[in-house]
């Protein structure tokens, strides 16, 4: 897991099984702040239920991730066109917008 | 490529002078468009359809060039277009308007979904299949067919890498309705794969109760 790893502190909270299960988007996206995320490492550290959990999202999150380049991407022949006909707009746009013809 | 459209020479001088700073300058136009694969990915994303998204990316850089002037020489591009194709594309659901039901829910109820599904895939007797087989047209497939906020919520973050306060930035909505809506997205994808792995035969306990 790429968990974000710190030293725990006295301020650092105690999670327990839901607490932790309930910022496990937020960790595995790197959105936690510190203490929230020193707090679930610790907790994945000690528990045998959660980090299952945590590892298989992240199969799940990287599967997706993976996905991209085969799932939403328009091909490139249609990309080149495409950049073609707005180049040409845009070309056109400022001409009329300089007052050029 | 684009070159500048503004000749020299003192009258072309003059009457670029009418032109806001952005407009005029080539550097705009180029760093706009190498922004199109992104941009192209984004669009069919939100229209799932290629003519459709074409002339979404068409509008997007029209507006983008009338505004060109509100675009900050050190922002980030690729934002700003995302914002105004997002636009754009409201902008035009809005005249055949099908109204989405709250779509907003709890997030926190959709991390612990996102959970019981992992306990769904265990009790299939197959949890390690996203490793084994190759699911990215299942992906792309569950991807299209989620309802627009919640694909759009998952193309920007899963997909282009956004954070949450960048996509929450494109789409214009407070953070927590981009949890909602990403949270929510993931789930219902997971749902369509472990149905997709279930009806090709990879899990091999295929009662799946509380699945879906």
């Amino acid at each position: 897991m790429n968990a974000p790893t710190s030293t725990i502190g006295a301020d650092t909270p105690v999670f327990d099984c839901r607490q932790t299960v309930r910022r496990l988007w937020d960790y595995l996206d790197g959105q936690l702040g510190p203490v929230d995320t020193v707090a679930i490492d610790a907790h994945l550290r000690e528990c045998e239920r959660c980090p299952p959990h945590f590892v298989f999202e992240r199969r799940f999150l990287d599967a997706v991730r993976a996905s991209r380049d085969a799932t939403m991407t328009p091909d490139a022949g249609k990309i080149r066109a495409l950049g073609e006909r707005v180049a040409a707009m845009l070309a056109a746009g400022e001409r009329r917008t300089t007052g050029d013809t | 490529m684009l070159g500048p459209t503004v000749p020299g020479g003192q009258y072309h001088l003059t009457r670029a002078l009418h032109v806001t700073e952005s407009s005029a300058n080539p550097s705009f136009q180029d760093a706009a468009l190498a922004c199109l694969g992104h941009l192209a990915r984004f669009a069919l994303s939100l229209t799932r359809d290629e003519s459709a998204a074409d002339d979404l990316v068409q509008e997007t850089y029209l507006r983008a060039l009338r505004g060109s002037h509100t675009f900050q020489p050190d922002g980030d591009m690729r934002r700003w277009l995302f914002t105004i194709c997002k636009n754009a594309f409201l902008r035009e659901r809005e005249r055949t308007k099908r109204d989405e039901v709250s779509l907003d829910g709890d997030p926190t109820d959709e991390t612990l979904a996102a959970v019981a599904l992992h306990n769904a895939w265990v009790g299939s007797g197959d949890a390690d299949v996203m490793e084994r087989i190759d699911l990215a047209p299942a992906i792309a497939t569950a991807i299209a067919a989620l309802s627009a906020p919640l694909r759009v919520a998952v193309v920007l973050v899963d997909l282009e890498g956004y954070d949450y306060v960048a996509a929450a930035d494109v789409l214009q909505v407070p953070i927590g309705t981009v949890r909602s809506r990403l949270f929510r997205g993931r789930r219902l994808l997971q749902e369509s794969l472990m149905h997709y792995a279930r009806d090709a035969g990879f899990l091999p306990n295929a009662g799946l109760r509380g699945a879906s």
